[in-house]
């Protein structure tokens, strides 16, 4: 089936459905008008456990920055610690210079922009996280407003089977039209089964019997007189995902989600993944973008790289690689989105927005178990749609990896300047995917938007 | 409270009832006793007026669905013996693992419908397959005495039934119920468009398929 057609029959006949169903309103405004295939797109990656900044988006020379003066600088690359087959030496590419780990990204420096020396206020795992995924500083452990990918799904609307994806990446969506709450998956080799019916086993089910359902559901949802629960908000919301996930279930969308399938060869391809390592960065990265090529989703949340929380000795051998087979995949999904064409011309990743981020940063000094815990200053990643490529964006001191104030309009360093906090770079993010970003009561890098 | 807030609230809800065949003398309160007319002296309640509806877990859900169905799960056997699918997917449902995820999402989201709708498309075949061969003291699906018998009287019977196994909902007996008449005339389309023979199959499974993914079942 055609995106087009799939599109029309389900997601769209479903949009129309639903809203008044649930008596939300969709978020209007700069978007109006604009054809639904031309709608922006948005992958939000994370890097779980904390990565570390030295090895990737904000090295130092380890002939500069010695195990000698370590003391002085409070930086100690360690470089020569890794794992044998990495750099002992930062990379140069294009404007930039990374850590060794960068993997492949390093090849794909026309495309994103780092920033660099996020404050954090934070060494909590779960407050760093949900601070990057909502754009707002979280009440104590718990996030405060809605998920940045659900904020942009209100407003892009439900003209897509699963607007809002998520896998493992926290959502929240109290704010926002039901539509606009992720649809979590929890591996991608799930995703397929969750778009088929009964898991693709026969039901022997005649499908008169189910056809007399499925009208019988579409009578009862249109039905506003309803009892006791079956009248609540929550039912109603319920009666709509019903619907939807009958719709769901009766497509073939699956099987653009069966990443075993001889018909997907030339995704594992591209990827560089099998059907026994599809559960890795580089599987996912695949999930994100078959996700928005196929039209099921708008907007794409996934954890690429997972146990980054090197505290010992681990930092050595486990860090290094799977920080680079993060960096590696996302790579692989900016490539596959920029060769891509989108409906309506030009590349997927011309109407993409992407940001990578993780938690906090790592201490810029190894501690006594040969590893690193948790720092308040940190990096972040982004690409596509809306950005500025090439620049690097704020900066750290050459004492202790601290955050440096910027000039939010340069992008600069400035003594003078702002505190880079998290919710800069998500109004970024929004502001470059063409988004209100007013619920964020933020301002953008003005630098990095184009 | 007060008795005008209480009063004001069934009002409420009984102008919401749907009207085709609803009940004129005695309203569908969920099993709640009717709270007595203006005037009447009531205590007032020590909790707070109500409560929001909440989804079921899927712990509780899947806890559920064997006590409505009388031993039945949505289970699968892949070749390494039987597996219960609530507890193969319970990480992309959202059930906490204590480790990552400490707080379930208790949304109706589209993944927990999905795949609801998929466990009543595998229990109710099953349910179905066993309650006919089964003596009508050990029935718990078809519950009036001829089990492929299509009369109004018959169907209605086992519905009231099954409402008060699925949603604790008590319909008096020969009372006139909306939500039954619309179970009634879902029985009716699916046995009437069933090949000969399979009418009071197709028309339980039908039911048992849209009770499983009644709200009222889901939520509480």
């Amino acid at each position: 089936m055609k995106r087009r057609t799939f599109l029309q029959t389900t997601g769209l006949a479903l949009g129309a459905m639903s809203l008044p169903a649930i008596g939300m309103k969709r978020v209007t405004g700069a978007l109006d008008g604009v054809d639904v295939d031309e709608l922006p797109l948005l992958i939000v990656c994370e890097f779980q456990g904390g990565w570390d900044n030295l090895l990737g988006l904000d090295p130092r020379d380890p002939t500069l920055f010695t195990d000698s003066n370590a003391l002085e600088t409070g930086i100690q690359p360690a470089y020569d610690r890794l794992t044998p087959g990495f750099s002992q030496l930062p990379i140069n590419a294009g404007p930039f210079v990374f850590g060794p780990c960068i993997g492949e990204l390093a090849q794909m420096t026309d495309h994103f922009s780092v920033i660099r020396g996020i404050n954090m206020g934070t060494l909590t795992h779960e407050v760093g996280m949900r601070y990057f995924i909502t754009g707002r500083p979280p009440s104590g452990l718990k996030a405060r407003g809605d998920s940045v990918a659900a904020v942009a799904t209100g407003q892009l609307g439900d003209h897509w089977p699963v607007p809002n994806l998520t896998h493992l990446v926290e959502s929240y969506a109290q704010g926002q039209p039901a539509f606009a709450t992720a649809m979590p998956v929890a591996a991608v080799g799930h995703l397929q089964y969750v778009l088929r019916k009964t898991l693709g086993i026969p039901t022997g089910i005649r499908p008169s019997v189910e056809e007399a359902v499925a009208a019988y559901f579409a009578k009862e949802s249109a039905c506003a007189n309803h009892l006791g629960v079956g009248g609540t908000s929550l039912a109603a919301a319920y009666r709509v995902n019903r619907l939807k996930a009958l719709e769901l279930a009766s497509s073939k969308l699956y099987q653009q989600f069966e990443f075993a399938s001889p018909a997907l060869a030339a995704v594992r391809e591209h990827y560089g993944f099998t059907a026994g390592t599809m559960e890795s960065p580089v599987g996912r990265a695949a999930l994100a973008s078959q996700a928005l090529k196929t039209g099921l989703s708008r907007v794409v949340s996934v954890r690429l790289s997972t146990d980054l929380d090197t505290h010992d000795n681990s930092w050595s051998f486990d860090h290094p690689t799977r920080l680079q087979s993060g960096f590696t995949a996302l790579a692989r999904l900016i490539a596959d989105l920029r060769d891509t064409e989108a409906p309506g011309g030009g590349s997927y990743l011309s109407r993409t927005t992407i940001i990578a981020y993780s938690e906090f940063g790592r201490t810029a000094m190894l501690n006594a178990r040969g590893g690193r815990d948790h720092n308040l200053s940190n990096c972040a990643l982004v690409a596509g749609a809306g950005i500025n490529p090439g620049l690097v964006i704020g900066g750290s001191s050459d004492k202790g990896l601290a955050p440096e104030l910027i000039d939010l309009q340069t992008g600069k360093a400035s003594e003078v300047g702002k505190s880079l906090k998290p919710e800069h770079v998500m109004t970024t993010v929004l502001k470059a995917a063409g988004l209100d970003a007013s619920a964020l009561m933020s301002e953008p890098i003005e630098a990095l938007l184009a | 409270m007060k008795w005008w807030w209480t009063s004001l609230l069934w009002v409420s809800v009984l102008t919401l009832g749907c009207s085709s065949g609803s009940s004129k003398k005695s309203p569908d309160l969920g099993g709640v006793d009717v709270p007595p007319p203006p005037g009447d002296v009531i205590d007032p309640p020590a909790g707070p007026p109500a409560r929001n509806p909440r989804r079921l877990t899927i712990e509780q859900l899947n806890r559920s669905l064997p006590i409505v169905t009388d031993g039945l799960s949505w289970t699968e056997d892949f070749g390494e013996g039987e597996v219960n699918l609530f507890e193969v997917l319970a990480s992309t449902l959202g059930v906490p693992d204590y480790l990552l995820v400490t707080e379930e999402n208790l949304e109706p989201s589209l993944i927990v419908t999905k795949f609801l709708q998929d466990a009543a498309q595998r229990i109710c075949v099953r349910w179905v397959e066993r309650d006919k061969t089964l003596p009508l003291e050990q029935r718990t699906l078809v519950t009036h005495v001829e089990w492929a018998s299509l009369s109004e009287v018959d169907v209605k019977t086992s519905l009231r039934t099954l409402h008060l196994r699925f949603f604790a909902r008590y319909i008096p007996p020969g009372e006139d119920d909306a939500k039954v008449q619309a179970h009634y005339d879902l029985f009716q389309a699916a046995s009437g468009a069933a090949p000969a023979g399979a009418e009071a199959s197709d028309g339980w499974t039908a039911i048992c398929l849209a009770l499983m993914n009644e709200p009222e079942f889901m939520m509480y």
